[in-house]
This record gives structure tokens, C-alpha cells and sequence, in this order.
């Protein structure tokens, strides 16, 4: 999978190259195994319903099932998983604060430095949560974007399809929901 | 969603399309296009911001799996912080699950020979706005108040430390209901039986108008005694909703169990629960769940030309009813499904009694269905009120809406309903809610025009309709209303339901008087409340205390109230208003068996702790105002009673509708401080007002006329209206005996009347009356109680006129022995028995005794009653009297000066004390 936190000008190129190496199905695969890998942090064998997570494996399964892999189920496996990360992020992120909140550092096992990371990866996490949201309510396409790119990992080239929209609007977006961003984290 | 003031997405919008037209150009380019085409400043400026942020690194620039890994935070590392910390009560001990809005801990407390077990769920989300947090908090009393035997209860919730919102819950060591099916090899008759536990259960939650949103065989538990338990009823609501409504739309939802509606973010109904139900059904009979049950992609699943009905017959080979039940609860559109669980549930037990089902095949039920069948439940309950409340003009517009199918949202019409229950339980001043007499009226006359509702709904309306006479002290109504619908309840087999009915009948009984009846029943129905832990324990044992209590059952009734304060401590939301109502009523059944000094300890901190919480100012926290304003009056230490007592008056007549006992006790209640001071007009007039309330609204023979009439005996007897105030007395010693009433109330008639034979000269009866109150005082509270005291010193000044001194002196002493003993000694009380004791030691010969003792009790008196001139003028006589008596002629003509100087009204003033002050002044003019 390509980085997709690189919004470069050549990422057009890039994109393009990278739809050709995947085949529908590896896509899947690979988002799904990236949500799995962040789910997994939460033991299976304690029963947990990840919501949103389970609904993705559910989609998952479905389609490898091999019922009629219709575009709109496509479109939404995506969408599901690329909201399930953001959500397994940002609970991460809050549990994380909490946990800080909570003033119990004595039990503290991991040390100093990385302990003040986490803190701060946790801030940025909801900053952005935050940012993202505003950004929801004026762009919403740009949100879109934003989430099937940065949180589900896709290539421009199949979001376009997804959104029904050329690639060039795509790195568009991209790239203005990135400025409009930073803009809001100042 | 938060809207924006309108101007700020335009600039937004075209923001984008200036971005746009310059990211890619060069620095020189670009500002020349600025100057050409972007004439607001404003503008101008948010554009630069957009380029300069354009080149600046972003948060985005970190992969979103890095950005995982820096947080760096794994279960175990989660579960190792939390462990061993304490929320509400309770010690978290072990992880048992977590989902994207909750991790879920157990947890432990150990208490005085009792360990708990409970599941404690830790929300994620913060409840930052007083909003959010007024939400959490009525959504968490509105599942505190579910009460079910096959519900988990909620136990406590809260937010702890660290801001992080909680739930604690009644933990369940269970399997889920397909897996439990499966390793009891149970058979069909047996699935479909707890099948229907569980329907019956979500029926209960529905009525109450909570819908689960999240029902699946992982939330219906069998336990090892083979009770189904259903779990986190209403939490998916309390997790969903974010307050500002954002994002809620696919937060908590399980794929496979989930409604169509769920996917499409639809209205969520009972008829949500009801396909989830389908899907547990459909797997509990065939080891499955249905293939393509609706998902995220609507489109796909089921044929729309297709019923599933047809499906299940042909394919799975379903016998035909029960494919017919699963089918039509698996309708992919709300209103073909059953209605509500309890429809499911009978259509399933039809089909076990192997009756025919309800269910037809789904294009004649389609037609043939009237919309009352479809819309039975807490929706029809709601539309009751809803008539009840706009009246029938709304009620042509409602139709419409009903016509249009437009489907009810059940969490709206809950919340309606919660505001309907609410304004009529008076928690709202008067003046800011509909009057619930005619909401109750016109809902019950609109029951009676719907003779085609089944059995149960009808029972469910007639148990709200009786609940709410109940909080309006309709009593009979709501006697009448109830019964009916116990007898309704037994006749479809509902025992639970006509149990829990019976339950609330009897409180009802207990606030109408009917104690005996009250007290039986109340006490049948605690064993099974405490066998389930039933939230509304506490309550039922208050009701049984006050009941026994009236009933003259002193150390029965202490002791039920004493379990309803540990019941609640245990079971209720701690801190709760609903554990503090107990502790409320505990100390209000102390200020009335004059424990004052406990009843004083226990009130206090209890009123602040509700007002701490924002508790509103109801019934519940008045009658609590009211026992600590009695009891402080009682112990000597309130020193404003009239303002405290016009206060309380006030608010009573602004929540309550009068006629209404309430406002009847509040006007005794003034009357009586007012009396104190001797404005009798006054006083009289408040008490023919609550009397005549009390006339219209309680039973017969109620003790709550007894005190009344008490107390009009006592206005007249200080206005020296003798004859009249044994008129008074006389009715109320006859309702005392007519119903058998053993309580002080009754002793307490018995010693005025004894002090108004007295007044009259009337001794030997006087001393018969006097001497009955003492005993049945001593039996009843022991030697060493204020009351006792209080018919120690009138037996003492009967004894004195009849010239027995000596033993009058004993009796007056041992009086005030008591009363300093109980803290007692600084009342006006002690004041008047130092009065009599001092009349007594002049009869015994013993003048300066008597002196001292009077110029004490003086000084106390005017510290407490400043106004309290009629009091304050016999004892200046008295003071006189003894000078005389001294042989100090010209102080004793002082103190009658004194005397006179009171200005009391000349009809104020007894024969006796004319005498005396002729005596004392040589003056005859007053």
C-alpha cells in the first residue's frame, strides 16, 4: 500500500500505479487487515462487539463469501472501515488521556519518554478528530476524502470511483482539507 | 448539528474556490490574482491562512497506523491501569469486554457481610456540557426506574473522578440464550418458552417506552438456575447519543441483529426490538440467523417482492405458524412487523397453547390490520395522553399524521411521557404545566371509547391512569381504576403484572388512611422485592413503616423504615434522589414518632444532599422540609416558623391542585405556628379550609382530620371557646375510636380534651381523660419522652385546682426532667411546665420556689414566643400573684401593670386572672 499521508504532487502518478497493483479483492484485504491489526489490540476471546469493527468483518466476510459484490457494498465496506479506524483511534486516544487525567502515574510502566509520545500522539488524535468534524460541516466531500484516504488507506484512484468524482478533485480535496486543517489546529 | 451563523459557509464555499484557483500558482501570480478577484478584506485574509497552511507540515502527514502505535495503548496495558481502582462503590477487578463506546469492567464491594458483584461500564465519550451531563443523568433515572425481574438493573451511575461517566450494573453470570439452547439440548417447546421470558421482558422495558436498540443473543443470558436476563437495556440510546447529535448514526448497531431502520438511520421504535427479536427467534429455532438479514447494503438480502413468511416455509421448512411469527417479525418495513414484543410474545404462546396465531400471511394482515392493532404499546399510551393534552382539536391534526403512517419516534414519545408523569407527579410549579386532573379525565374518557383494545394495554393504561390519580389524591379514582386493572392483569395471565399492580394499589390504600388493608398488602409484596432486588423495595417499606406507624405499631414500623434506607443505600443510584427520598421519609416517620434529635440528624444532611443534586423542589422534598421545620419547632431551635411555614404553604399550593391533602397539612401546619402567636381569626380560617380538603379527598376516618380537629379544639380552647373545642375534641376522640387509630395523635386528643374539661372545671373528667394519654403514652414511647412529660405537667395542673399541690410539684419536676434530659430544656414547652410548676409550689406553700421557677419560665418564654402576649399575660398575673403572696405588694402591683400593658383583648382574659389582677392592682377597668 502506498503512504497515504503523502499529498504530493505526484501522488496522482503514484495512485494510478498503485490501483493497477491492486485488484479489487487485495484492497479489501489489505484495509481489512489493517483494521483487524488495530482491533486487535482488544483480546477477541473476551467477546468484545466493536460495533462498527464487527460490521466491517461482517461486510468482509460476506464478500468473501462470494455473494454478488455489488458497487454500493464497495462503497460502503469502505466507508464502515475507514470510520472504524477513526473510531478505534480516537477511543484509543481518550483512553489514553483518561488514563493521564486519572493522575495515577505510579502505575505507569512505560517510561518517561515514551509515556509523554503517547500523551502527545493522543492530542494530536483528537485535535484532528476535532478539526475533522468542523471540517464535516463545511466540506463534507473534503471530509470524505480526508477519511477513505488518511484513515482507510485507499488509493486516489479508487476514492474517485467510490465518490463518483475525477482524481484531480480528489487530490483537490485532499489538499485543501489538509490546509483547512492545519488552519484549525494553529 | 450545530448550525453556523448562514454567512460563514458561503465564505467557506468560496474560500474553497479561491484556494483553488491559487494553490498551484507562483508567489507573484498569486498575488496578483488576489488583488483581481478577491475583494473582501476578510476574505482575503482566510485565503492567506489556507496558503500558508498548504505548505506547513500536518497532522495528516502521520499515517493513521502510526499515529495507533504512538498511542501505544493495548488492552492489557488498559487493563492494568484500571484495575484495583474505585468507581461509585465499587473495586474494578477483572476487564469482561470492551466496545467502541464502553469498556466494561467488573467490578466488587464488600459491605457489612455482603459482597457484590456488578459489571461497571466506563463510557468513552465525556459529558463536557451541563447538557450532556442533565441528559445522562434523567436518561440514567429513567433506567434506574426499570424494574424487571428478567432486566438487569441498573445499580449505580455517576461520574467519577476524572470526569469519566459510569454505569454500574447488575452482573450476570451467564450464557447467551442460543448457546444456552444448544448445550441443554433444550427442544423447541422449550426455546420458544424462553423465548417468550425474554419478549415479555422487553414488552416491560417498552411499556415504560425503552427501547434496546441492541438486542442479540449476547444480551439475552440464560444463568445457571436457567433465568434469561436481558442486558444494557436503554444503554445503546445512552452511549449514542453525543448531544450535540452529531455522528450518531452508526455508532451502536450489530450487524445481523440490526433492524433495516438501524442501517438506513431511521426511526428507532419498538418494532427495532421486535426484528432483533425475529433474528434471535430465527437462530434459536434453527441454529442460524436468517441469510441476508438486512445489512448496511439495503439493497441486498431478501427479494422485495418476497415476504420472508414465504421464504421460511420454503426453504427452511418451518412448521407454518412459526414461520409466519419469525416472517412477520422480520418484516424489513416497522409497521408490518408485530407492533410490540408483547404481540410477539402471545403470537409465540398462541402457538405453544396451539391456538391460532395472530400473524396472517403478510398481504391480508396488511389490509386487514386497524391501525389501533399496529400501534399497540407505550404508543398507544402515549397517544392517550397526547389527546389528554391538546385536547381534541390537536386530535384531528394527530390523525392525519397517523394516516400519513409516519412512524412514532419511541425515544421522543418516552421523553413526552417522562414530561407528562412529570408535571403530573408535581414537580413542576402549578402554573407551568397543563392540569393533569383534566389530562387524566380526558384519557380515561377516551379508554372508554376504546372497547377493542386487547387486555394488556388496556391494564397497562388503567395502571397509568390509576398511578396518576394516585399523585393527584384521587384515591378513590385511583382505587377503582387499579382494581380493574388487577382483575384484567389475572384474567390474561399476567401474575407478575398484577402483583406489581396490587403493590401499587396498596400504597395507595396507605395514603388514603387504609392502613390495615395498606399494611397487609405492602408486607406480601416485599419478600418477592427482595428477592429480586426490585428497585422499588425502598419505597414499598417506607409506605409499610408509615402505615404501621399509623396503625400505633411504633417499633414495626421503625424497623421497616430503617430496612428501606438500607435497601435503598444498597439498590438504589447512590446518591440518587430516589435513596434520598428514602432517607427523606425515614427522618419525616422520626420528626412524627418526635424522635426529634434523630429525625434532625437524619433530615438535614439528607435535604442537602438533594438540593445538592439539584433535586427538584416536589412532594418528596417537601414533606421533608416540613418534618425538619416540625421537628426543629419541636426541639426549640426554629426560630422563624411562621415565614418557614408560609414558605412551605406556598410551594405546596403551587404544585398541588387543590383540594389536595398536601396543601391541607401545609395550611394545619401554618395554622398551628399562628396560632402560637395567637392570631386565631387567621389560624380558624386555615383549618376550615384543610378540613374541608381534607373532607373532600381522604377517607372517612382519617387520622390527618383527627390532627386537624385536634387542632381546631386547641384554637378554641385558647380563646377559651370551651364548648366548642369539646365539640372539636369529642369528633376527633370518636373517629380515634371508630377506627380502632392507636397512635399519639389519638393520645394526644385525649390530653387536650382532658385540658379543655379542665379549663372548665370539669376535673374528674379531666383527670380520667388525662390519666388514659399517660398511659397510653408510657406504653407506647416509655417513660422518659417528651409526651409523656407533656401529660405529667397537665395531669400536674388538674391535680393543683383540685388542691392535691404535692403531687402536682412531683408530677410538674418529673415533667421537667424529662425535657432537659431530652435536650428539651431550652423549648417554649419547658417555659409553660415551669408555669404550672410554679403554680403548684405556690399551692404547696412554697412562694419563693415558686417565684424563681415562675421568672425563669418568663424569660423563656419571651426569648421563644415574643408574640405569645396571652401566655406572657398569665404568667405577669402569676408573677403577681406570688409577690402578693410574698407580701411584696408593690411589685406585684407592678408585674399586673405589666400585665395590663399587654393590651390583650378583654375576652382573652379567664375569670381567674381578672381576679387576681383586681387583687393586685385595685383596678377594675379591663
Amino acid at each position: 500500500m502506498g503512504d497515504p499521508a503523502a499529498p504530493t504532487a505526484d501522488a496522482e502518478a503514484g495512485d494510478v500505479a498503485a490501483a493497477g497493483a491492486y485488484g479489487v479483492d487485495e484492497l479489501f484485504s489489505t484495509v481489512y487487515a489493517r483494521l483487524k491489526a488495530m482491533a486487535s489490540r482488544r483480546s477477541a476471546e473476551r467477546g468484545a462487539t466493536l460495533d462498527t469493527t464487527a460490521l466491517v468483518h461482517e461486510l468482509y466476510l460476506r464478500m468473501h463469501r462470494g455473494e454478488e459484490m455489488r458497487f454500493e457494498a464497495q462503497a460502503q465496506f469502505f466507508t464502515y472501515a475507514a470510520r472504524a479506524m477513526r473510531h478505534l483511534i480516537i477511543n484509543r486516544a481518550r483512553d489514553r488521556l483518561r488514563l493521564r487525567a486519572g493522575g495515577d502515574l505510579a502505575r505507569v510502566t512505560l517510561d518517561v519518554h515514551d509515556e509523554r509520545l503517547a500523551i502527545e500522539n493522543s492530542g494530536e488524535a483528537l485535535a484532528l478528530e476535532e478539526s475533522l468534524q468542523a471540517l464535516e460541516q463545511s466540506h463534507p466531500r473534503a471530509a470524505q476524502v480526508v477519511e477513505l484516504r488518511y484513515f482507510a488507506g485507499l488509493p486516489v484512484e479508487k476514492i474517485a470511483e467510490l465518490l463518483d468524482i475525477d482524481r484531480r478533485t480528489v487530490n483537490r480535496d485532499w489538499r485543501f482539507a489538509r490546509a483547512f486543517l492545519n488552519t484549525r489546529l494553529d | 448539528m450545530p448550525t453556523d451563523p448562514p454567512s460563514e459557509p458561503a465564505r467557506v464555499s468560496h474560500l474553497r474556490a479561491f484556494f483553488d484557483a491559487t494553490v498551484d500558482q507562483t508567489p507573484a501570480l498569486r498575488a496578483a490574482w488576489i488583488a483581481a478577484n478577491v475583494a473582501d478584506a476578510d476574505d482575503r485574509i482566510a485565503l492567506q491562512a489556507l496558503l500558508d497552511a498548504d505548505d506547513r507540515d500536518s497532522l495528516l502527514d502521520r499515517s493513521a497506523d502510526e499515529r495507533m502505535d504512538g498511542i501505544g495503548l493495548d488492552d492489557d496495558a488498559l487493563a492494568a491501569r484500571m484495575i484495583g481502582r474505585q468507581i461509585g462503590a465499587f473495586r474494578l477487578t477483572r476487564l469482561l469486554g470492551e466496545g467502541g463506546m464502553a469498556v466494561v469492567f467488573l467490578g466488587e464491594r464488600e459491605g457489612d457481610g455482603f459482597h457484590q458483584q456488578a459489571a461497571v461500564k466506563l463510557l468513552r465519550r465525556g459529558l463536557s456540557s451541563p447538557l450532556e451531563q442533565r441528559m445522562f443523568r434523567r436518561e440514567r433515572q429513567a433506567l434506574a426506574s426499570l424494574s424487571h425481574p428478567n432486566i438487569t438493573h441498573l445499580i449505580d451511575g455517576g461520574i467519577s473522578d476524572g470526569d469519566v461517566p459510569y454505569l454500574v450494573l447488575e452482573y450476570v453470570n451467564g450464557v447467551p440464550i442460543t448457546d444456552y439452547a444448544t448445550t441443554q439440548a433444550c427442544d423447541v417447546r422449550k426455546r420458544l418458552a424462553l423465548f417468550v421470558v425474554a419478549c415479555r421482558a422487553v414488552a416491560a422495558a417498552h411499556r415504560q417506552l425503552i427501547v434496546h436498540r441492541d438486542l442479540k443473543p449476547a444480551n439475552i443470558l440464560v444463568d445457571a438456575e436457567g433465568q434469561v436476563k436481558l442486558l444494557d437495556f436503554g444503554i445503546a440510546k445512552l452511549l449514542a447519543d453525543e448531544g450535540d447529535g452529531t455522528r450518531t448514526e452508526m455508532t451502536v448497531l450489530t450487524p445481523g441483529y440490526a433492524a433495516p431502520e438501524q442501517f438506513a438511520g431511521g426511526t428507532i421504535t419498538t418494532a427495532t426490538d421486535v426484528y432483533s427479536l425475529g433474528v434471535v427467534l430465527h437462530e434459536l429455532l434453527l441454529g442460524r440467523r436468517p441469510p441476508s438479514t438486512a445489512g448496511p447494503s439495503t439493497g441486498t438480502g431478501r427479494g422485495a417482492g418476497q415476504a420472508p413468511s414465504a421464504r421460511l416455509h420454503d426453504v427452511l421448512g418451518l412448521r407454518g405458524d412459526l414461520a409466519t411469527i419469525v416472517g412477520k417479525a422480520l418484516e424489513a418495513e416497522p409497521e408490518r412487523r408485530y407492533g410490540s414484543a408483547i404481540e410477539l410474545a402471545e403470537d409465540v404462546e398462541r402457538f405453544l397453547g396451539e391456538r391460532p396465531v395472530h400473524a396472517h400471511p403478510p398481504s391480508h394482515w396488511y389490509r386487514v390490520r386497524s391501525f389501533v392493532r399496529r400501534h399497540r404499546g407505550g404508543v398507544l399510551l402515549t397517544m392517550v395522553f397526547v389527546i389528554g393534552i391538546l385536547g381534541s382539536g390537536v386530535f384531528a391534526a394527530w390523525q392525519a399524521v397517523v394516516a400519513k403512517r409516519e412512524a412514532m419516534r419511541a425515544n421522543l414519545v418516552r421523553d413526552f411521557v417522562v414530561e407528562v408523569f412529570e408535571s403530573a407527579r408535581t414537580s413542576l410549579p402549578r402554573d407551568q404545566r397543563p392540569t393533569p386532573e383534566a389530562l387524566v379525565e380526558q384519557a380515561a374518557a377516551r379508554l372508554a371509547t376504546m372497547p377493542d383494545l386487547d387486555a394488556a394495554t388496556r391494564t397497562d393504561l388503567l395502571r397509568t391512569l390509576g398511578s396518576v390519580w394516585l399523585s393527584l389524591s384521587k384515591y378513590e379514582a385511583a382505587d377503582a381504576a387499579l382494581t380493574e386493572a388487577i382483575a384484567l392483569a389475572g384474567s390474561h395471565g399476567d401474575v407478575s403484572g398484577a402483583r406489581e399492580i396490587e403493590r401499587v394499589r396498596a400504597l395507595g390504600w396507605q395514603r388514603a388512611g387504609r392502613n390495615e388493608e395498606a399494611s397487609a398488602a405492602l408486607a406480601a409484596a416485599i419478600p418477592a422485592l427482595e428477592r429480586t432486588g426490585d428497585p422499588q423495595l425502598p419505597a414499598t417499606l417506607s409506605a409499610l413503616a408509615e402505615a404501621l406507624f399509623d396503625l400505633g405499631r411504633a417499633d414495626e414500623a421503625l424497623s421497616a423504615s430503617t430496612r428501606a434506607v438500607s435497601a435503598a443505600a444498597l439498590s438504589g443510584v447512590a446518591g440518587g434522589l430516589d435513596q434520598l427520598a428514602t432517607r427523606l421519609r425515614h427522618g419525616a416517620l422520626l420528626s412524627r414518632m418526635e424522635r426529634h434529635t434523630e429525625a434532625v440528624a437524619a433530615l438535614d444532611p439528607a435535604l442537602a444532599d438533594w438540593r445538592a443534586s439539584d433535586g427538584p423542589d416536589d412532594d418528596r422534598y417537601l414533606s421533608g422540609l416540613k418534618a425538619l421545620a416540625a421537628s426543629r419547632m419541636a426541639l426549640g431551635t426554629l426560630d422563624d416558623a411562621e415565614a418557614m411555614f408560609r414558605d412551605l404553604l406556598a410551594l405546596h399550593r403551587r404544585l398541588y391542585a387543590p383540594p389536595h391533602d398536601a396543601i391541607a397539612s401545609a395550611l394545619r401546619d401554618l395554622a398551628s405556628t399562628i396560632a402560637d402567636e395567637e392570631r386565631f381569626d387567621e389560624a380558624h380560617a386555615l383549618l376550615d379550609e384543610a378540613l374541608a380538603m381534607q373532607r373532600t379527598v381522604l377517607a372517612p376516618d382519617h387520622l390527618q382530620q383527627v390532627v386537624t380537629l385536634d387542632l381546631r379544639g386547641v384554637l378554641h380552647a385558647q380563646r377559651l371557646e370551651f364548648a366548642a373545642a369539646e365539640g372539636a375534641y369529642a369528633e376527633a376522640t370518636a373517629i380515634c375510636t371508630r377506627a380502632h387509630l392507636d397512635t399519639e395523635t389519638c393520645s394526644r386528643v385525649r390530653n387536650n380534651r382532658g385540658q379543655n374539661f379542665y379549663r372548665q372545671g370539669k376535673l374528674v373528667e379531666a383527670e380520667r381523660e388525662m390519666r388514659i394519654a399517660l398511659a397510653e403514652r408510657r406504653a407506647r414511647f416509655g417513660e422518659d419522652h417528651r409526651t409523656v412529660a407533656v401529660s405529667l405537667s397537665t395531669l400536674g395542673n388538674v391535680l393543683e385546682r383540685a388542691g392535691r399541690a404535692a403531687e402536682s410539684v412531683a408530677l410538674q419536676r418529673e415533667a421537667l426532667g424529662i425535657f432537659t434530659r431530652a435536650g428539651q430544656g431550652e423549648s417554649a414547652d419547658f417555659a409553660l411546665i415551669g408555669n404550672s410548676l410554679a403554680k403548684s409550689q405556690l399551692l404547696a406553700g412554697d412562694a419563693a420556689g415558686a417565684l424563681d421557677t415562675l421568672r425563669g419560665a418568663l424569660a423563656l418564654w419571651r426569648l421563644r414566643m415574643p408574640e405569645g402576649r396571652r401566655r406572657e399575660f398569665s404568667m405577669r398575673v402569676l408573677e403577681s400573684t406570688i409577690l402578693r403572696a410574698l407580701g411584696r405588694r408593690a411589685e406585684a402591683r407592678e408585674a399586673g401593670e405589666a400585665a395590663l400593658a399587654l393590651g390583650l383583648e378583654p375576652a382573652l382574659v379567664t375569670q381567674g386572672d381578672r381576679d387576681a389582677l383586681r387583687a393586685a392592682t385595685g383596678r377594675s377597668d379591663f
